[in-house]
């Protein structure tokens, strides 16, 4: 199953096929509010997502989901107040916001405004959308992968293949009226190939995602998608690890902006600054990189994954400057964080869904290109590592410190890439390693990867981008 | 939710199956849940989130032919709908032929595990409790460090109160509920505005009595790891012991060596213990255990995702690999019978899990083990084990270096080493056990020859 782009004007998709008009919205809204509060918000969700995946030629999986509901938050201060249903009848949803109310017993007034439709712009251009699509199509796209990734090279001894595509229609409905109704559409395409040689065995994966329909997968994408794959997995064959110790990392240009989002990007959330537990928490206005580096957030880029058209709290989505020639200049704000700073909010409030409620959150988070040649910032190291991909990490928010794995690199001696590495520990903390990125390519590449950040047990989907980048020293968990 | 919901989500899947078989399936079974949460959430040392759910969820499951197809939605009015969609996904599908539903099995009957005075726990009591909680951790000091200070990040306690149903084509049907509440912290501890290294703990329970002192061990033992871990200095390299307290067994051994032994990583090549059912590969005294409907006393739903019973396996026995983890996939595969293994929920495929484990206990005191000439106490491991070789590394995060038996704390440290290597490299069992979550028992092992390396 498949949700279409909704046809008729903001509000009509819940209210024709649910009932949920703007008479029901009111009294909701009110029951919300009834003893008082700052602030507060309807959010209403119709999703569905379709996936195939295949592996050993034969055992695979073709599923559907479907899901509907509608969450409540009452703000009052800094304290939230949440409650959920998945039914959409007055009776559930007014008892819904009365639980959600109890936090805000003695909270203050705020007036109920009819809901009023607000149009905002479109960050996905889909051409082909997905409920266009059959299922069929959809298995002979992942069979032509693994049938490729064979192909490909003949150490290749597994594949799977997997091949994911959703929608959703959101509607969010707030106090002073404004009522937002949104489409999200979403796809993922994500293979993993096992390659043996002798004794050895290695896996690795690679994946392609955005806010796009069938159009997404031209024939240059979906032989990238294989090929990376098995590329990276023949890689891991012949890689040994480095030498541990203190060196300077490069990171390359594109995946290695994972980095960026965890141990930098996190820190400036708002909420960790509002609470203090962020090191950024007391460093607006001043210097936190070099000139080279500025850091943006941004909800803007057409068919991205972490695009926004409206954020949870119906804010449009935006594009925010965080890092500016090297000085914070903002951090990322829901309507609570704005409130609690007086500024503007960012459109940066985003929820897993309407079983959550909102938090500050990234969209797609990227550093623009610096004034450095890539050649040249390789050139520039005598011995150190490059880190063309990692795997996985573990970063704390509060202090920025990180390990992230790095699974496929190089070694670089002398200005130049020699042995291949895989498979170590890259150790540091964010803040520190944001100060010692001391040139910037000029290369930016926004990951075409699906990545799903997850925050207080919330995922959602964001995007990154960096280039090359040279950090002065990190630590590198290698050999000895 | 009501007396007999499950009963009723049992009548729901049913009229799914027969939903199913009229749209086409040749097997179809539906796994039915409902769930409701109360949850109480603090942050920064203060009530932050008070938040309710409610929600059912259908996952339905049909074989045409050998192929597959499956849905799942959250509204029941769909289903018929949704059973018609998992049909022709099914069609859509390449064949396999270990596809397939198992044939019922009988499951002893244990009844359900609500306590009905832990469904009346709401948000005002748990709001209650957890401001107690906080103020009892946050009054903690450790006299090594008395000026230092747990600072909570984030705390929460929740009910979960859960009613399930499964039932199928083949003649399969269960029904069962159960509720428990549970609390959990996570932060670190400061000393002069400095902090040390984070810490996360906590806890299960299905009777509100047994909820406080459940909560206040645990919370205490957060405590405790958090302030150990203030005025953290320069650890060292060396290759030599470490012990793995219970706490910190699952991360970064046991939770591995279970996916080693899953029937999956089996057939999928990625196991290196296929094929080595009675051979030695760990130390003698190295009794690993799935407890199957639950660990003695601590009772689970007694069947699985495919509604078989939860049977109770000793995976490894004195050291001596017994056999694997199934559900009926990996069973027909094998060539053998599921062993309940199957894991999952509504919105999913089954596959292989394990729903409670065990360690059995050894002969030495916990304190003798930790009298280390030079060793270091892994009090939280972060970092990435490769499956199939059995290589790890990664750091500890707030750990001790024990000198000639003086422990002091260290800053980060790497560990690296192999997995399948230290499972014969195991020097000593504590006598002592932790229960963990109500779903895993396990001692404290002490593990030779593990290389050090100072952060």
């Amino acid at each position: 199953m498949s949700i279409p782009r909704p046809q008729g004007p903001p509000g009509a998709w819940f209210d024709q096929r649910f009932g949920v008009g703007p008479e029901l919205l009111r009294r909701v809204m009110q029951a919300a509010l009834h003893s008082g509060a700052d602030d507060c918000d309807l959010y209403f969700e119709h999703a569905a997502s379709t996936s195939v995946s295949l592996s050993d030629h034969k055992v695979n999986a073709a599923s559907t989901r479907v899901d509907l509901g509608m969450g409540v938050r009452v703000v009052v201060g800094d304290q939230v107040g949440f409650a959920f249903t998945e039914e959409l009848t007055a009776e559930a949803m007014i008892a819904a916001a009365r639980t959600a109310a109890e936090i805000a017993a003695h909270g203050g007034q705020r007036e109920v405004t009819g809901p009023v439709a607000v149009r905002i712009s479109d960050w996905t251009p889909v051409t082909h959308p997905w409920d266009r699509v059959d299922m069929e199509t959809r298995v002979a796209m992942v069979r032509g992968w693994e049938q490729r990734a064979f192909q490909r090279d003949p150490r290749v001894a597994r594949v799977e293949t997997h091949l994911a595509d959703a929608a959703k229609v959101v509607m969010i409905v707030r106090p002073d009226g404004r009522l937002v109704e949104d489409w999200r559409p979403m796809t993922q395409g994500y293979v993993l190939t096992t390659a043996v040689d002798g004794d050895l065995r290695e896996s690795s994966s690679y994946n392609v995602a955005g806010r796009a329909g069938l159009e997404y997968y031209d024939e240059g994408r979906q032989a990238r998608l294989v090929d990376q794959a098995v590329d990276r997995t023949v890689f891991l064959l012949r890689a040994g690890k480095p030498p541990a110790g203190e060196m300077p990392v490069v990171l390359a240009a594109g995946p290695s902006a994972i980095l960026l989002h965890e141990a930098i990007g996190h820190g400036m959330e708002a909420d960790f600054n509002r609470k203090g537990t962020s090191i950024y928490a007391s460093r607006m206005g001043q210097r936190i990189a070099s000139e080279h580096v500025t850091i943006v957030d941004d909800g803007t880029i057409p068919g991205s994954r972490g695009a926004v058209n409206v954020d949870d709290e119906g804010n449009p989505g935006q594009r925010t400057t965080l890092v500016e020639g090297g000085v914070l200049r903002s951090y990322m704000h829901d309507e609570i964080s704005a409130r609690h700073y007086g500024v503007a909010p960012t459109g940066s409030g985003r929820r897993q869904g309407f079983r959550h409620a909102p938090l500050p959150r990234m969209r797609a988070t990227v550093m623009e290109p610096g004034p450095h040649d890539p050649a040249e910032i390789i050139a520039s190291v005598k011995r150190g590592i490059y880190c063309q991909t990692f795997s996985n990490g573990q970063v704390h928010i509060g202090g920025g410190d990180f390990a992230f794995y790095m699974k496929t690199g190089f070694l670089i001696e002398d200005g130049k890439l020699t042995m291949p590495i895989k498979d170590v520990n890259v150790i540091g903390n964010g803040p520190e390693a944001l100060e010692r990125i001391d040139m910037v390519g000029n290369d930016t590449v926004i990951d075409e990867g699906g990545w799903t950040c997850g925050k207080d047990g919330q995922g959602v989907p964001v995007s990154q981008g960096m280039p090359t980048v040279r950090v002065g020293r990190l630590n590198v968990g290698g050999v000895g | 939710m009501h007396d007999g919901i499950e009963q009723e989500l049992l009548t729901l899947a049913r009229r799914g199956v027969d939903a199913a078989t009229r749209a086409g399936a040749h097997q179809a079974e539906v796994y039915a849940s409902a769930e409701r949460v109360v949850k109480v959430g603090f942050a920064r040392n203060d009530l932050d989130t008070v938040s309710t759910a409610r929600e059912t969820t259908l996952g339905v499951r049909v074989f045409v032919d050998g192929r597959l197809g499956f849905a799942t939605t959250n509204r029941a009015e769909d289903l018929p709908a949704l059973a018609a969609e998992a049909v022709q996904l099914a069609r859509s599908s390449p064949p396999d032929p270990h596809n397939g539903l198992p044939e019922p099995i009988d499951v002893p009957a244990t009844g359900n595990l609500v306590e009905p005075s832990l469904l009346s726990l709401g948000p005002q009591e748990l709001a209650r409790m957890g401001a107690e909680l906080l103020a009892m951790v946050r009054g903690l000091r450790d006299p090594r460090v008395p000026d230092g200070q747990v600072s909570v990040d984030t705390m929460d306690l929740s009910l979960h109160d859960e009613a399930r149903a499964v039932a199928s084509s083949t003649g399969v049907a269960q029904a069962f509920r159960g509720a428990l509440a549970s609390g959990g912290i996570f932060g670190m501890a400061l000393l002069d505005g400095q902090p040390g290294s984070f810490s996360y703990d906590g806890d299960v329970a299905r009777h509100p009595d047994a909820l406080w002192p459940l909560l206040d061990a645990s919370f205490r033992r957060f405590a405790t790891n958090c302030l150990g871990a203030l005025g953290a200095g320069r650890g060292e390299s060396f290759r030599g012991p470490i012990l793995v307290p219970a706490e910190v067994i699952s991360d970064l051994l046991v939770g591995h060596l279970v996916e080693a032994l899953s029937a999956d990583a089996v057939r999928q090549g990625t196991s290196p213990f296929a094929g080595r059912v009675g051979q030695r590969i760990a130390v003698p005294g190295f009794t690993l255990v799935e407890g199957g409907a639950g660990l003695p006393g601590h009772p689970l739903c007694p069947f699985d995702r495919e509604g078989l019973p939860r049977q109770r396996i000793a995976l490894v026995e004195d050291g001596v690999l017994q056999g694997f983890l199934y559900d009926s996939y990996e069973a027909r595969h094998a060539g053998v019978r599921s062993t309940g293994h199957a894991g999952g929920g509504a919105t999913s495929l089954p596959t292989v899990s394990a729903a409670c484990l065990s360690l059995d206990p050894g002969h030495a005191p916990l304190d003798e083990l930790r009298r280390m000439d030079r060793g270091i106490v892994v009090t939280r491991f972060s970092g990435a084990v490769d499956a199939t070789s059995g290589d790890f590394s990664g750091v500890v995060k707030g750990g001790f270096l024990v000198e000639r038996g003086e422990a002091r704390p260290v800053q980060e440290t790497t560990l690296s080493g192999n997995l399948w290597q230290a499972l014969q490299q195991v020097s000593g069992v504590s006598v002592e056990t932790t229960l963990l979550q109500g779903t895993q028992r396990y001692p404290a092992l002490r593990i030779e020859d593990i290389s050090v390396t100072a952060g």
